[in-house]
């Protein structure tokens, strides 16, 4: 296998956010009873005629932006023909000859060591209906149709499954952060196409290319990457034609299948699309979209490590989820101690959240609650193994503040020196045997009164100064 | 002149099924056409740079993406061929 040199081109198709689709008013809503969000746009009623969504404009343009490509202001739309239950126009509307982006570019880490993936274009486009194929059947949901999509074109500068993995999991990153999708590829709004070719080293002449269809996981990307090559290296060296083809990833058996080959490939005979005059952006306003683009993960994981000071594993864990971003960068602005609000949020919300399957705005829990609890801690007003006990409480109601619960549970700690005094006095009287070990074992007698001390206040001292105060007053019953 | 074997790759590729007759008729069709078409193509177009609309105006406008607007499920299914359940139904033609 090392003979060959691997040649990866990748396609991306990415839904985009917006409330309506690219060409109609329909709604675009994930999970709705099929065939309700349709309208006669995208039914291909006659007499309707598409519209172009502003938003899809301004969520293409700022992943051109962040991509680094050029773009193109004059936007344009063709046609691409076939003839499929999954378009009732007949044909997809896309921008075959004019994408409104070109050349750019997206940096990728390879084991520590930054690779440049050239990306050829972005160009928008329509999504298909959603079929689902049963016995003798084929079951239609339109709903999808006509929704909003970027699809994204890599060079076939990747050279591995690997760079592969990290250009699609750095491309989601990008467009997460960006807003511009959800990009969950388990329900189709990030969906991968990999082409793939290999040559001996040293050769120009590349095999023919295949293509492998609908990857739905970094894993299966690469999984499907690796047979492929061991699949292609094995014709190559018995000296077999590799076909140029179409196919798709099985995951029960880990391999890949012909779907169609090239000598059946649809002629699609794009021309422009006449109902869609080309329309001129106005370049103030494009500017105002690259301006107001939400901030990048990149951006954030420096600001995170520098100026936060949280270890790179942390940011990193923060960073895989917008929302838990968002809530971070929310609850910091309401206490200093960034550490305890990071270390909590990976490890006791972090829980919760697997263990319903949910994400943190989807809690009760406010970031303004999350830092009126530290700050309690902080301020030595509650202890910190009371954020145990309000954590579940703050997660589910956000009816009452942190410090209206500390003082219905009664969890207030005692740091006031005199009642502190009242309640260490007894103790002693009732333990005048032991003060006499504290010139040998000074430590196990203050251990113990303490111990009995949180006892009777259910843990409720200042460590502290309840330390401080039991130290006082032993010394001076032994003088 | 595009002969009977491009046609029938033709449909093939556009998943329809013709007959023989129909595909002599699209054929002699062709011929009817090309002779119409010998005028047209006599016309000078040098240097005359394809025009893909009708008008040459630039266009700004763009929807804004907030109002939706749908038609009752109840209408794309009964508008459909065959429905089953709240989905559009058709015979399988994928492997």
């Amino acid at each position: 296998m090392k003979n060959f040199e691997i040649i990866i081109g990748i396609e991306n198709h990415v839904e985009l956010k917006t409330k309506t689709k690219m060409f109609s008013s329909a709604p675009v809503s994930y999970g709705e009873t099929p065939n309700t969000n349709v309208n006669e746009t995208d039914m291909a009623y006659p007499g309707s005629l598409p519209t172009i969504n502003k938003k899809g404009i301004e969520l293409a343009i700022r992943a051109c932006s962040a991509l680094k490509m050029e773009i193109d202001t004059l936007v344009k739309f063709d046609r691409k023909n076939y003839f499929y239950p999954d378009l009732t126009k007949g044909y997809q509307i896309t921008q075959q000859y004019n994408p409104i982006g070109k050349n750019g570019k997206l940096i990728i880490n390879i084991n520590g060591e930054a690779k440049e993936v050239d990306i050829e274009r972005l160009h928008m486009e329509e999504d298909t209906a959603k079929q689902i194929h049963k016995d003798d059947l084929t079951y239609i949901d339109y709903n999808r149709a006509g929704t909003g999509l970027v699809e994204i074109v890599t060079r076939p500068v990747l050279r591995s499954a690997d760079e592969a993995c990290a250009y699609v999991e750095k491309l989601r990153e990008v467009l997460l952060f960006l807003k511009v999708s959800d990009v969950k590829m388990n329900e189709g709004s990030l969906r991968t196409d990999v082409n793939i070719s290999i040559r001996p080293y040293g050769t120009n002449e590349f095999s023919n290319k295949v293509e492998i269809k609908n990857l739905n996981s970094i894993s299966n990307i690469k999984k499907a990457i690796e047979f492929e090559v061991e699949r292609q290296t094995k014709l190559m060296l018995n000296n077999e034609v590799i076909i140029q083809e179409t196919r798709r990833f099985d995951d029960t058996t880990n391999s890949t299948v012909s779907m169609r080959s090239k000598s059946d490939a649809l002629d699609y005979k794009y021309f422009r699309e006449p109902n869609i005059m080309p329309i001129q952006l106005d370049q103030n306003w494009v500017n105002e979209c690259i301006k107001n683009s939400p901030e990048l993960a990149d951006i954030k994981r420096v600001k995170y490590t520098n100026e936060y000071k949280l270890s790179n594993n942390d940011a990193n864990i923060i960073l895989t989820s917008i929302e838990m971003s968002e809530f971070f960068e929310e609850a910091i602005k309401h206490t200093k101690n960034y550490t305890k609000v990071a270390n909590i949020l990976i490890s006791d919300i972090q829980a919760q959240l697997n263990s319903e399957n949910i994400s943190i705005d989807k809690l009760a829990l406010s970031p303004i609650h999350l830092a009126e609890m530290i700050n309690l801690v902080d301020d030595s007003v509650i202890s910190s193994k009371h954020t145990k006990t309000i954590l579940p409480i703050i997660m589910k109601d956000s009816s009452k503040s942190v410090i209206e619960i500390v003082e219905e549970l009664n969890i207030k700690m005692i740091s006031d020196e005199n009642e502190i005094t009242n309640l260490v006095n007894p103790i002693i009287e009732s333990n005048i045997e032991l003060l006499e070990q504290y010139n040998e074992r000074p430590e196990r007698v203050t251990k113990t009164i303490m111990g009995q001390l949180m006892k009777v206040t259910g843990g409720n001292v200042n460590p502290e100064a309840g330390m401080n105060i039991i130290i006082k007053l032993v010394e001076s019953k032994l003088k | 002149m595009k002969d009977k074997k491009y046609y029938e790759e033709l449909a093939q590729d556009s998943m329809l099924k013709f007959t023989e007759k129909e595909i002599d008729e699209i054929v002699a069709k062709q011929e009817d056409l090309r002779k119409e078409f010998e005028k047209v193509l006599k016309i000078d177009t040098t240097n005359v740079k394809p025009l893909f609309y009708p008008y040459d105006d630039i266009h700004t406008y763009l929807r804004d993406d907030n109002e939706t607007t749908t038609i009752d499920q109840k209408k794309i299914l009964a508008n459909a061929p065959t429905c089953e359940g709240d989905f559009v139904t058709i015979k399988k033609v994928v492997k």
